[in-house]
């Protein structure tokens, strides 16, 4: 129903557990729900933490839906339902 | 539960006016310390103040709000007249708005890395020494899961702890959910209770100390106003401890009363004058303020029952003429209405000005009309705090009382302070029918350290003064 592109910035806190499996989480979700309409921007917030107090994001990790429209989730991303319903992103659309 | 302090115990002072008396020195360096309040009790304002006047003093800090915008502190603080922006110009102070997207969605869990993150880069660039986390509640709840919390709080703790800094953090208390605060409370070094209560009319903030690890504290519920420039606590010091002694005898103002007094009032001590209402109180305490400043002496006036105009007009025509003493400066008239603000209001305004002035003598006119500051527990503690730090400082203190009918002589209307008081001078009215006028009669009840009359002694007020009858009666 919609054909924008998803922009996503990725925050997370070097490689620590939670982050990586935020990372895996988000990718492997616009591999199903968003296939060649997403973008993924992965920041370091221990190297730059100066966009992370500009975002005020005070936790990792943390994803930033930038486009088409602002939400923002706290943690690994692993309670899908949840990341799909605050995404607009149905359970159908990838079949489509 | 006094405490012997641990010789490696370090203190910061908060510079908060009266509150390192009660922490004897400061809060403990490098560890952290909890204040806890419900909302309004006045948590984020001690938490900025401790940074506020520590960057004023050239230690630097960072106060970090979950909950309010920076800009709103800005403006807030400014009517106590504190320039936050100027200090975060020249980098002694950072505010740093930590507030969560209300609208954020959690999806797993998450670590606070990222605020730690930048708080490090601060810490580290401005040298900070003190850090104020106010709210942390709000990032606990975000967590939500009780172990989580702990272990995010723990960290946070011990991580404050490496980066030395000396580190308050506020909690707001909540009566739905209070595992937040057994386990922030037990983490503590320090732990400070607020609160914000309805005492008579008037609202009464009260600060006490609930622990303080390897030191002793003051234990009491202590009183503090927030009004500029500040915070201030009233610290009850020991009372009559640091009393300074009776002085050498000073003139009352008029010559038989000298004499049946036992050769005048003692400096640095206590009078009550009590008596019905129009009996002369006002009248005896201008004459003695106005002898006063003949001497070359300050007085301070404190009136809760006229406007410096009305006391003026009505003491010219009782034949003591203020005008001069006032014009020169060393009578100074403070009036103002005991409902008008809570008792440490009151006390910090007459404290502000004794500060200022450094009266020789200090006039309270009068202690009846302190019970309007709400509560008779209000008034006694005005009463006594005032009393007492005039004793202290060696001020002569004339105090006015008004009773209604046959109370007991030394007691104000139901306030006890007797203990503080040496030396009481009684004026009654007496409905004398066989001249069909009313007689007015004075007699010293009790004077400490002076032989002084045991009898009435009748007196009239005219238009030259006070005339007393040196024959007894």
């Amino acid at each position: 129903m919609n054909e924008e592109e998803y922009r996503f910035r990725l925050f997370v806190a070097g490689d620590e557990p939670n982050s990586r499996l935020a990372e895996q989480n988000l990718r492997a979700l616009c591999r199903a729900y968003l296939p060649d309409r997403h973008s993924i921007e992965v920041i370091n917030v221990l190297q730059d933490f100066e966009a992370a107090l500009l975002a005020r994001i005070l936790v990792a990790p943390a994803v930033i839906l930038m486009a088409p429209r602002r939400v923002t989730l706290l943690g690994t991303m692993t309670d899908e339902a949840k990341v799909l319903a605050a995404l607009g992103l149905h359970g159908g659309d990838h079949h489509r | 539960m006094a405490e012997k302090q641990l010789p490696n115990l370090r203190k910061v002072p908060t510079l908060i006016e009266g509150l390192d008396q009660i922490l004897k020195g400061g809060l403990p360096e490098g560890r952290t310390t909890l204040i806890i309040g419900g909302p309004g009790s006045g948590k984020s304002l001690f938490g900025l103040e401790f940074l506020y006047r520590g960057a004023l003093d050239g230690q630097p800090g960072i106060f970090i709000t979950f909950e309010e915008r920076a800009s709103d502190l800005r403006v807030n603080t400014g009517t106590l007249g504190w320039d936050l922006p100027a200090l975060e110009d020249d980098g002694s102070l950072f505010v740093f708005e930590a507030r969560f997207d209300p609208t954020a969605v959690v999806t797993g869990e998450f670590g606070i890395q990222t605020f730690l993150a930048i708080l490090d880069h601060k810490i580290k660039t401005m040298g900070a020494k003190r850090v104020a986390i106010d709210a942390i509640d709000v990032l606990m709840r975000l967590i939500n899961d009780e172990h989580r919390e702990q272990n995010e709080m723990l960290a946070l703790q011990q991580w404050l702890v490496d980066h030395e800094v000396t580190a308050l953090l506020t909690v707001k208390t909540q009566r739905e959910n209070t595992r937040h605060l057994e386990f922030l409370d037990y983490m503590a070094d320090c732990v400070i209770q607020l609160d914000n209560r309805m005492l008579g009319q008037l609202s009464t903030r009260r600060l006490r100390v609930v622990k303080y690890r390897g030191s002793g504290y003051g234990s009491n519920e202590y009183p503090f106003v927030i009004d500029s420039p500040g915070i201030t606590l009233l610290p009850i010091s020991d009372v009559g401890l640091s009393h300074q002694p009776l002085g050498d005898r000073v003139s009352t103002g008029i010559v038989t009363l000298d004499d049946i007094s036992g050769g005048g009032f003692r400096r640095a001590s206590s009078i009550l004058i009590t008596g019905s209402t129009g009996v002369g109180k006002t009248t005896l305490c201008s004459v003695f303020a106005k002898s006063a400043c003949a001497r070359g002496e300050r007085v301070l006036y404190f009136s809760f029952e006229e406007s410096e105009a009305a006391l003026v007009s009505a003491m010219h025509s009782a034949g003591t003429d203020l005008g001069p003493a006032l014009a020169s400066g060393a009578l100074r008239l403070m009036t103002g209405m005991p409902e008008a603000m809570g008792a440490e209001q009151h006390l910090v305004r007459v404290f502000a000005a004794i500060k200022q002035m450094r009266p020789n003598c200090f006039v309270l006119d009068s202690a009846s009309a302190c019970k309007r500051m709400g509560t008779e527990q209000a008034a006694f503690e005005f009463m006594m705090r005032l009393i007492n730090a005039c004793k202290e400082k060696g001020i002569t203190v004339i105090t006015a009382n008004q009773t209604a009918g046959l109370h007991k002589l030394d007691e104000i209307s139901g306030i006890g302070i007797s203990s503080l008081i040496d030396t009481v001078i009684q004026l009654r009215l007496i409905d004398d029918r066989d001249s069909g006028t009313l007689l007015r009669k004075l007699i010293v009840i009790k004077s400490r350290g002076s032989k002084h009359s045991h009898r009435y002694h009748d007196f009239v007020i005219t238009d030259r003064g006070i005339e007393i009858q040196r024959k007894a009666i």
